[in-house]
């Protein structure tokens, strides 16, 4: 997990200026249109993103109403999520914190969406042992 | 996984994005056909799983992908009801070169059409094994 904590802190650098791209232009809008209709906006509803990188999709969760945390392994994106998500002045219902989703530690059933965009590729077990 | 479903209360959805590796796979192909063997060898490895695809040389970060039927089975494998699978990126990477789909300042119209094609393919379930990614939509039963 070190490797990819180090990807994406490198990463966090350009990651604001990648993401105006057409490819991730284009994945956004996809990701958000199936995304959007199951975001709760109850005040006490609980959404987690793992691996929420630069708080891309935090933001437009939370302005839906319900409280989000974001969890990342990367110092470096979690620092540009504090400032984008104070830039909208939404501290107060979104949390970050930095650490390794495989090991969250919440109760059993706390969240009413799980939002997971990419991460699961830096998991997935494979036949190879790298 | 299990953790991730542990933390989620029951009926609440889960909605996650993987790699697919049968776009991975063509992707190493190159688009103006001039097979070698070491291309094509790659393309098998990567499809086999016996290599990974790689997201980048520096720091090296590898890709790990998943078919469509893999996918759905690690979800109903975990206790999760599949309710939708979706594509995203069917043009991009197999038939749009990384110079076009890195833009930042893609001309308004041509973004728009490609949007409205690839918003057009999102809405086929079949087109899920064409996805340069793959969302699911699931929920804890």
């Amino acid at each position: 997990m070190d490797s990819v904590g180090s990807y994406y802190d490198k990463k966090s650098e350009t990651y604001e200026n990648i993401r105006q791209s057409l490819v991730f232009r284009v994945y956004d809008a996809i990701t958000w249109k199936y995304l959007e209709p199951y975001v709760p906006t109850g005040v006490d509803s609980f959404v987690l993103d793992a691996g929420g990188g630069n708080g891309r999709w935090v933001i437009p969760m939370a302005k839906k109403g319900c409280r989000v945390v974001l969890v990342d392994i990367s110092e470096g994106m979690l620092n540009f999520a504090k400032s984008n998500v104070a830039a909208e002045g939404l501290q107060d219902r979104i949390e970050i914190r930095k650490g390794d989703v495989r090991k969250l530690d919440y109760r059993d059933e706390t969240f009413d969406l799980f939002f997971f965009r990419t991460t699961l590729s830096s998991f997935l077990r494979t036949k190879m042992n790298w | 996984m299990s953790e991730l479903v542990r933390v989620l209360k029951r009926n609440a959805r889960i909605i996650l994005s993987a790699q697919n590796r049968l776009v991975q796979t063509m992707a190493h192909l190159p688009g103006d056909p001039t097979p070698n063997p070491e291309i094509l060898q790659k393309a098998y490895n990567v499809l086999q799983r016996q290599e990974h695809s790689m997201l980048s040389q520096e720091p090296p970060i590898k890709i790990h992908t998943i078919t469509p039927d893999e996918f759905r089975s690690l979800l109903e494998r975990n206790g999760l009801e599949i309710e939708r699978m979706v594509s995203k990126g069917v043009t991009m990477p197999l038939r749009f070169g990384q110079e076009f789909m890195m833009k930042a300042d893609t001309q308004a119209e041509l973004f728009s059409n490609v949007l409205k094609l690839e918003l057009a393919f999102s809405e086929l379930s079949d087109s899920v094994a064409l996805g340069g990614h793959i969302q699911a939509i699931a929920r804890k039963k």
